[in-house]
C-alpha cells in the first residue's frame, strides 16, 4: 500500500480489515521522507477466506493505486498488497 | 509545435526555456522542444540518464552553446540576441559548479576563489576580504594557503562552489556536483547547496542521474529522456505519483520501499532487474 501524505488508503485499511475479519501481517516497509512529508509503502500478507481476502484487496484497490494479488487463495493462504502491481501472492 | 512549459515554482522566472531544440551535426537531437521555467529562489533538478540531453541543457542556459530554434532567457534577457560582448555580464550572474571540481592545481584555495573577482576588475584588496568571506561560509577559512590535491573531494568541490559564488551570482548551475564524492560526502555538499539556496537566496539549476539528489535538495524536477522532458512537477508530487515509466524507475531507486518479489513470481515489481540473462539481482 502507498503511504502517501493526505492519500486516505491507510485510514481505508482497519475498517476493511474489520469488517470482512481478514488479519495481516507485515511483509515488508519502506517509509522515508521527501520534502519533510513521509512517503513509501508498505506490504501486508492478508490472511483469511479467499473471498474475505479478495474483497480487502479489492477495498484497497479502490481506494488509491494500491494493488493486490488476491488470486484464488485457500483459507490458510496470502494475498500480498504493494504499490506497483498486481501480483500472484499465493504460497 | 510549443511544447508546454515547465512550471518552475512561485518566484518571478530567472531561467526560461522556450521549446528549445539542439542538434548537433550529423543530426543528431540533443536537446528537443524543450519549454521550462525556474523560478527565483527555486532548486530545480533535472534528471535523466547519460545521454538525455541535460548537460546540452546545462550550456544552453549558460551561453556555451547556441539553441538550433527556440530561446532560452536569463534574467528576462534572450541569450540569442546578445553578442558574446553582450553575454559577459549575463555570465557574471551565473555561476558554474562542475563534477570534477575543474580547479586550477596550480593556484591555492584563494587564488582558485580570488580569479574570477580579479577577473570582473575587483581591486586586490576588495577581492581578497570577498574570496576570504565566500570560504568562510563553505566551511573553509583557514584552508586558504592549500593547494586543491591537498584537499580531499569534499573540500574541493566546497572550493568549486565558493569560486561560483564569489561573484555574488544569481544562478547557480551544477552540473553533476556530487556525481564523483561517496554519499557522506554528497551529503555534505547538498547540505552546503540548500544553504546556497536558502540563506544567499541563490536560484540553483542542477543536473543529475541520481533521483536521490533530487530527493534531498529540490524543490522542482523535470525528466529528460532522448532529449525531451518527459515529466515535471513539483518534487513530492513526482515521487507519489509519477507517470512516466522513466520517472517511476527513478523514483524507485531514490526509496526502495517495495520488496523484491522476484523469488517468488519470477519478476520482480519494486524496480530491481536482471542482473544476468535468466536471473534477477536481489532488490537493493
Amino acid at each position: 500500500m502507498p503511504v502517501i501524505d493526505g492519500a486516505p488508503v491507510m485510514d481505508a485499511l482497519a475498517p476493511l480489515l474489520r469488517g470482512h475479519g481478514v488479519d495481516f501481517a507485515f511483509v515488508h516497509g519502506g517509509v522515508g521522507e521527501v520534502r519533510g512529508r513521509p512517503l513509501g509503502s508498505v506490504t501486508l500478507e492478508l490472511r483469511g477466506e479467499e473471498a474475505a481476502v479478495e474483497a480487502v484487496a479489492a477495498g484497497l484497490a479502490s481506494v488509491t493505486g494500491t494493488t493486490a494479488g488476491a488470486a484464488a487463495v485457500p483459507a490458510n493462504a496470502t494475498a500480498t498488497a504493494t504499490a506497483s502491481g498486481v501480483k500472484a501472492g499465493v504460497r | 509545435m510549443t511544447a508546454p512549459a515547465t512550471p518552475g515554482g512561485p518566484g518571478q522566472p530567472v531561467i526560461e526555456l522556450r521549446d528549445v531544440r539542439k542538434e548537433f551535426p550529423g543530426g543528431a537531437m540533443a536537446v528537443d522542444g524543450v519549454s521550462l521555467t525556474v523560478g527565483a529562489g527555486t532548486v530545480f533538478g533535472v534528471v535523466g540518464h547519460s545521454g538525455a540531453g541535460k548537460s546540452t541543457l546545462l550550456r544552453l542556459v549558460n551561453g556555451l552553446e547556441e539553441p538550433t530554434s527556440g530561446s532560452v532567457l536569463v534574467d528576462g534577457q534572450d541569450l540569442s540576441a546578445l553578442g558574446e560582448r553582450g553575454l559577459r555580464p549575463v555570465r557574471r550572474e551565473i555561476g558554474m559548479v562542475f563534477q570534477q571540481f575543474n580547479l586550477f592545481r596550480s593556484r591555492t584555495v584563494l587564488g582558485n576563489v580570488l580569479y574570477p573577482l580579479r577577473l570582473a576588475g575587483l581591486d586586490r584588496a576588495a577581492a581578497r576580504a570577498r574570496a576570504e568571506e565566500t570560504l568562510d561560509f563553505v566551511g573553509l577559512s583557514g584552508h586558504g594557503g592549500r593547494y586543491p590535491e591537498q584537499l580531499s573531494g569534499g573540500q574541493r568541490q566546497r572550493v568549486g562552489i565558493a569560486r561560483a559564488l564569489t561573484t555574488r551570482p544569481k544562478v547557480l548551475l551544477c552540473d553533476e556536483a556530487t556525481s564523483a564524492l561517496d554519499p557522506q560526502t554528497t551529503g555534505e555538499v547538498l547540505a552546503l547547496l540548500r544553504r546556497v539556496n536558502r540563506e544567499l537566496g541563490v536560484t540553483i539549476l542542477l543536473i543529475t542521474h541520481e533521483m536521490e539528489v533530487v530527493r534531498g535538495l529540490c524543490d522542482r524536477v523535470a525528466v529528460m529522456e532522448e532529449g525531451k522532458v518527459v515529466e515535471s512537477g513539483e518534487v513530492y508530487e513526482v515521487f507519489a505519483r509519477p507517470r512516466h515509466a522513466t520517472t517511476a524507475a527513478f523514483v524507485r531507486s531514490a526509496l526502495h520501499s517495495a520488496p523484491c518479489t522476484a523469488p517468488r513470481t519470477g519478476r520482480c515489481w519494486s524496480g530491481c532487474g536482471p542482473a544476468t540473462r535468466g536471473g534477477w539481482s536481489p532488490c537493493r
